[in-house]
């Protein structure tokens, strides 16, 4: 293992001396990067800020880059709202980690005959796989099958077993095995006399580690924010996910208001409501905030694999 | 070649997955009905489905699925459910499974589930909540048709209901059949300005005076020429026009370019094309003069700007967005939502929207508003319609689902008012008091004027009946036509109506709802609603019957 | 070399019929591996994919009778109800906007792929040279940021923008121009719809070709250091050529998806504003509208197998041209 470190190393510092950007291009592309950056980053900032004002306000004085008067009511409503909040981030969390395994074990199985060039059928199994990324039954279908042969409603399965294998990816890891894995490689260890599946996960399935990386990632971040799923199929709050659960408290939000201004409807129930204190667009940005945390916070993890830093010559040699 | 061995394989592969689905699915019900419902084996089910039995036969009690509408889900309904199978089971024999189901999820959790045929036995279907559409893809219960698998399920299990309901049932049948049991709450919803008490005061405004958007102008003028209400809006209006539009709400629902005219109590109206009136324009060209000359927030045209928040902080002076509730009750009602004490309102009902002066009508809309139906997928709709018959004429059971086990979710007051307890999970989380029952004999809350029934009852007293109550236009032939419409007024309506680009559009809108096939659609209701006139003569000025309760 | 030997091997492998017995070891295992994938696909794909003749019927629920050998009520009604023909696909055809959507929908694609493609691979390039490792990966993750916002928090951020009294028109006020009211421009909303797709998905698009890019052979690019090639000739010569096949296969796969559009930004961003909607009317705003004015299950059933269908025609005529000029690169 050392040596391989070594060699990364070694590598890596070659490689860098040899071949590295020109300083005037280097800065160029920091120059764009950091315009494209700020593009991105200046709305998240004012999304927070605006998670951070009380709603009135927000709506009177509109988006700013400060709270223009401070409060945290929207992630205080997010919490004591009655939905469980930590029920559904413990079930997104375990359905996000089993849908990613899952996922990018059936993905890059499915995918790797299909990039062989020696297996018969390629085609058609590449047509099965591509058919379903362009039909679908509809909603309707896809619930009856869900519920009433898969039975699927109200558990856990629910939210990822239907995300758990995507056609898309399929096609792409295929590609991704074609270009990055030299068939010679294949063709060496079969000489050596090693099986097909031997041959997989020793030597193909580490040199395709940014692909999975890349599959897992799109999983997760599928899964995560997966809420169709959830909404059809899942009334029982124990099997609520994060999206949905704020979905939920969101549209309670919005449902309330509504009633409260409609013509015919509130009745006395509503009435012991204040409405005005229910927080709806400060709450959606506080959504926005509380969803994307953790699965961000995940990112780098990811990165790692499909970003160059990690010398993929240097396993390969 | 290898396409078509391709296209072969992909029809080989099709009929496969047709076949291999078939005999899963169709074993598949009796593997339910081991594992869900008790009474659901086959031959069972082909039992109930031809003999209506009598519901207090021994046997397991049915459970009764009620898709709920409601604000939000709770943990609160097994503790309520357990309060009422208590008290229903030896009345009916059979227990109430409520699951709550968020409005806003309504279409996804009740109306896919329905049309995949999952058992469900009483789903709320208000005139706004898909009514006709249940109805023309088939997926409610005709509840009077004596002909039908179940006889006349709401004369035999809830006549006195019915009789207490009175014009809820006559007006809601559609082809001679009601699928839609009707809350009792108000009936007629006038139109009005809702204004704000301190510039009322403030600037001495005679609010009786003021009936049209003309006769508010110069009060308009006068606030935004005022120095101190620099960044604040008089007119607070996403469109509405209750307050002086000659049309009734909601003639035909989801056709909002068919309108018919309120007219006089006794006169006979015909469907007329709503952007076309002269009023209607009028209207607009009135509202865009008053956009530009500043009197409308600017963006109040826009899906994201919201009338609630200005109203509730007390940005603004007047408001045409809000129907009434006869007396104080709908000014009252904003004011205790708001959570802005320092907030006053008023409202003030006008007159001018007709020539009698008497605006107090009813329509199909209103009478349509809160039902409940009973689906073709329910294994007992004999048990359903008795659970509606109770939450009608037991009070027990009304009270329980409106306000929760007492004690747990409430506390009676000495005076036998409701005093709801704080977060109790309950009545917060269901659809309001207006989904349930009978809402005239529902226990009032402490906090609200005691004397609310009497209001709406009072504005009821003097309401008189619509030459088209009872209408209901079938769109299935024109359903095409309507969907091209319904795109262009979706995008053009708050825009017009809020005073956008009148001068530039109004005419071109006009011209695009007729490519849509306005014309199409308006011969199709024309058509109908004759065909109903002749069957449905108006009863001239005929006054609506309220029974108050015993 | 190696793409022309295996098409060769392939060919070879077509043309002999028999099988050698380590051909039949070695497909046994392909088989084992596409199981999962398999079983996947025709629980959650093709189990419920013959609903959809829906699209030919006047969909209503029908109640199987107690004698009947299907008891499921939602097969029952498949199997019983009447067929209508092509009458479903009428309300896509006879508007007058059919024009409008159809050539919305199609526009934005084409230039949301192409400009898209651009950004995506130019981003992946540009990370993955800069010679600052932290920073790149920074960049790379703060540009993927977007794709975590929905549409709908979108809206709002776009409405604070643009309002009347958005960023925009206070700046356009502080520097005496006049303001605008973006919301009635009609010509304003094609580009307003482009550079918000750019900017939700490039981070996110750019990850494939960063990947891609990762896992080529570093010595191909030493070796071009030392023969003296620049930065941009390297691009040239080695990092273009090997991702073309990723980039032919995401724009084959786009091209299946050019009648589909991404409903929430075209229904959400415009806000409600009406005068623009010759430039926001997609065919997934106008399906959507059908099915709100109530609509029964045939008409989105046939508006689906409507996109489908181009979809599939657009993809196997893209893959033939492909396989003409480069058959390894193509998808089937």
């Amino acid at each position: 293992m050392t040596t391989v470190a070594e060699v990364k190393k070694h590598a890596k510092k070659k490689y860098k001396d040899m071949n590295e950007l020109s300083t005037a291009a280097n800065t160029a592309w920091h120059v764009i990067l950091i315009i494209g950056c700020l593009c991105c980053i200046l709305p998240l900032w004012i999304v927070i800020s605006a998670s951070l004002t009380k709603n009135q306000a927000l709506v009177i004085n509109g988006y700013g880059f400060w709270p223009s008067e401070f409060s945290v009511d929207a992630y205080t409503f997010m919490f004591t709202g009655g939905a469980s909040m930590g029920t559904a981030y413990k079930n997104t969390i375990i359905a996000t980690v089993s849908g990613v395994i899952l996922c990018t074990i059936s993905v890059g199985l499915y995918a790797y005959p299909l990039s062989r060039s020696d297996f018969r059928y390629t085609q058609i199994f590449t047509f099965i796989s591509f058919f379903t990324m362009l039909f679908n039954a509809g909603t309707v279908a896809s619930y009856m099958v869900n519920t009433q042969i898969l039975k699927l409603k109200d558990t856990m399965w629910a939210l990822f077993l239907p995300m758990s294998f995507s056609a898309y990816w399929v096609i792409v890891m295929r590609t991704f095995y074609k270009s990055n894995v030299p068939e010679s490689v294949i063709e060496s260890a079969r000489i050596d006399g090693a099986g097909e599946w031997r041959t997989f996960l020793q030597i193909v399935a580490p040199l395709a580690i940014p692909g999975f990386a890349t599959v897992a990632l799109f999983a997760a971040v599928g899964i995560w924010n997966n809420f169709m799923m959830c909404l059809l199929l899942n009334n029982d709050r124990t099997y609520w996910n994060l999206q949905y659960t704020l979905y939920s408290i969101l549209k309670s939000i919005q449902f309330l208001r509504e009633m409260a201004s409609a013509g015919s409807g509130s009745g006395a129930s509503v009435a012991t409501t204040a409405v005005a204190d229910l927080p709806s667009e400060s709450f959606r940005m506080a959504m926005a905030v509380a969803s994307m945390g953790p699965i961000i916070l995940a990112y780098p993890f990811f990165q790692k694999f499909f970003m160059k830093g990690l010398t993929i010559g240097a396993v390969k040699g | 070649m290898s396409k078509k061995i391709l296209s072969l394989l992909l029809v080989l592969a099709m009929v496969f997955v047709f076949a291999a689905c078939q005999p899963t699915t169709s074993t598949s019900p009796s593997d339910d009905a081991g594992t869900e419902s008790p009474a659901a084996e086959p031959s069972e089910d082909g039992e109930e489905a031809t003999e209506p039995t009598e519901p207090t036969t021994t046997g397991d009690a049915y459970e009764i699925t009620y898709m709920m509408y409601s604000t939000t889900s709770s943990d609160q309904d097994a503790v309520v459910e357990a309060a009422i199978n208590e008290y229903i089971q030896p009345l009916i024999n059979a227990t109430i499974d409520f699951i709550m189901i968020p409005a806003g999820d309504w279409k996804e959790k009740v109306l896919t589930p329905l049309q995949s045929g999952e058992k469900m036995d009483i789903i709320f279907t208000p005139e706004w909540v898909y009514y006709m559409d249940n109805i023309s893809k088939g997926l409610l219960l005709a509840l009077d048709d004596p002909e039908g698998p179940y006889g006349d399920l709401m004369n035999t299990y809830a006549p006195e209901a019915v009789e207490n309901l009175g014009a809820f049932i006559s007006a809601n049948r559609v082809n001679g059949y009601l699928y839609g049991f009707a809350t009792k709450k108000e009936l007629c919803v006038p139109g009005g300005l809702m204004w704000n008490a301190d510039y009322v005061e403030k600037y001495n405004i005679d609010i009786t005076t003021v009936e049209t958007l003309a006769d508010m102008e110069q009060y308009l003028k006068m606030f935004v020429e005022d120095p101190d209400n620099a960044g604040v809006y008089p007119l607070l209006s996403t469109g509405g026009w209750s307050h002086e539009s000659p049309f009734i709400q909601g003639f035909v629902s989801n056709v909002e370019p068919v309108v018919m005219r309120m007219g006089n109590p006794g006169e006979e109206q015909v469907p007329e094309s709503y952007w076309e009136a002269p009023e209607t324009k009028a209207f607009c060209q009135t509202m865009e003069k008053f956009y530009q000359a500043g009197y409308l927030h600017p963006d109040s045209y826009l899906t994201s700007f919201s009338n609630m928040d200005y109203l509730n902080a007390g940005q603004f002076m007047v408001s045409t967005d809000y129907v009434l509730k006869g007396g104080q009750v709908k000014a009252n009602e904003l004011m205790a939502q708001s959570g802005n004490s320092e907030l006053r309102l008023v409202e003030y009902q006008t007159h001018k929207n007709n020539s009698s002066g008497n605006t107090n009508v009813n329509v199909t809309t209103h009478a349509g508003g809160s039902m409940l139906g009973i689906p073709v997928t329910s294994k007992n709709p004999v048990a359903a319609m008795q659970y509606i018959n109770l939450m009608h004429m037991d009070t027990t059971v009304l009270n329980l689902m409106a306000w929760g086990v007492e004690g747990v979710h409430y506390n009676l007051t000495e005076d036998g008012y409701a005093d709801p307890i704080d977060n109790n999970g309950w009545n917060n989380a269901h659809g309001g008091m207006w989904t349930i029952g009978d809402q005239f004999k529902q226990i009032i809350s402490a906090n609200e004027d005691p004397a609310k029934y009497e209001q709406m009852l009072a504005l009821t007293a003097e309401a008189w009946n619509h030459c088209s109550l009872g209408f209901r236009f079938v769109p299935d032939a024109v359903a095409s036509q309507i969907t091209a419409m319904t795109t262009v007024s979706d995008s053009y309506s708050r825009s017009m109506r809020t005073g956008v680009g009148v001068t530039d559009n109004y005419d071109s809108f006009v011209q695009q709802l007729y490519d849509a096939g306005l014309q199409t659609v308006l011969d199709a209701i024309t058509e109908q609603y004759n065909a109903w006139k002749a069957e449905n003569p108006t009863d001239p000025g005929a006054a609506w019957e309220v029974s108050v309760n015993e | 070399m190696t793409t022309t030997l295996s098409n060769e091997t392939k060919r070879a492998i077509k043309k002999r019929k028999k099988w050698g017995s380590g051909e039949v070891k070695r497909h046994i295992a392909f088989f084992t591996m596409l199981i999962p994938g398999l079983v996947f696909m025709f629980c959650f794909n093709y189990m419920p994919m013959p609903a959809i003749v829906m699209a030919f019927q006047d969909y209503k629920l029908m109640m199987p009778p107690a004698d009947s050998f299907v008891q499921n009520p939602f097969i029952y009604t498949l199997l019983n109800n009447d067929f209508v023909g092509f009458g479903n696909f009428s309300f896509l055809f006879t508007s007058r906007d059919t024009q409008i959507f159809l050539r919305n929908t199609i526009c934005y694609n084409l230039a949301f792929m192409f400009i898209g493609l651009f950004f995506s691979v130019g981003l992946a390039i540009g990370v993955n040279e800069l010679r600052q490792r932290f920073l790149a990966k920074l960049y790379h993750t703060i540009l993927f940021l977007p794709y975590f916002l929905s549409w709908l928090i979108v809206t709002y951020l776009l409405y604070a923008l643009i309002c009347s009294n958005g960023v925009f028109n206070k700046i356009a006020t502080a520097l005496g121009r006049p303001t605008m009211n973006l919301y009635n421009q009609t010509s304003a909303w094609p580009l307003i719809f482009v550079i918000a797709n750019i900017w939700r998905y490039t981070g996110n698009n750019s990850i494939i070709y960063l990947a891609t890019i990762t896992g080529f052979d570093q010595q191909l690019y030493e070796a071009a250091a030392i023969d003296g090639a620049g930065k941009f000739r390297q691009f040239q010569h080695i990092t273009f050529p090997l991702l073309i096949p990723t980039i032919v296969l995401l724009q084959i796969l786009a091209v299946g998806r050019i009648m589909n559009g991404d409903f929430d930004m075209f229904y959400c961003l415009p806000n409600g504003a009406g005068a623009i909607r010759e430039a926001t009317l997609t065919i997934d705003v106008y399906v959507y509208n059908a099915l709100k004015s109530g609509a029964q299950l045939g008409y989105p059933a046939a508006a689906g197998l409507f996109q489908s269908v181009v979809g599939l025609i657009m993809v196997v005529t893209t893959n033939a041209i492909v396989r003409k000029v480069q058959p390894d690169m193509a998808m089937f």
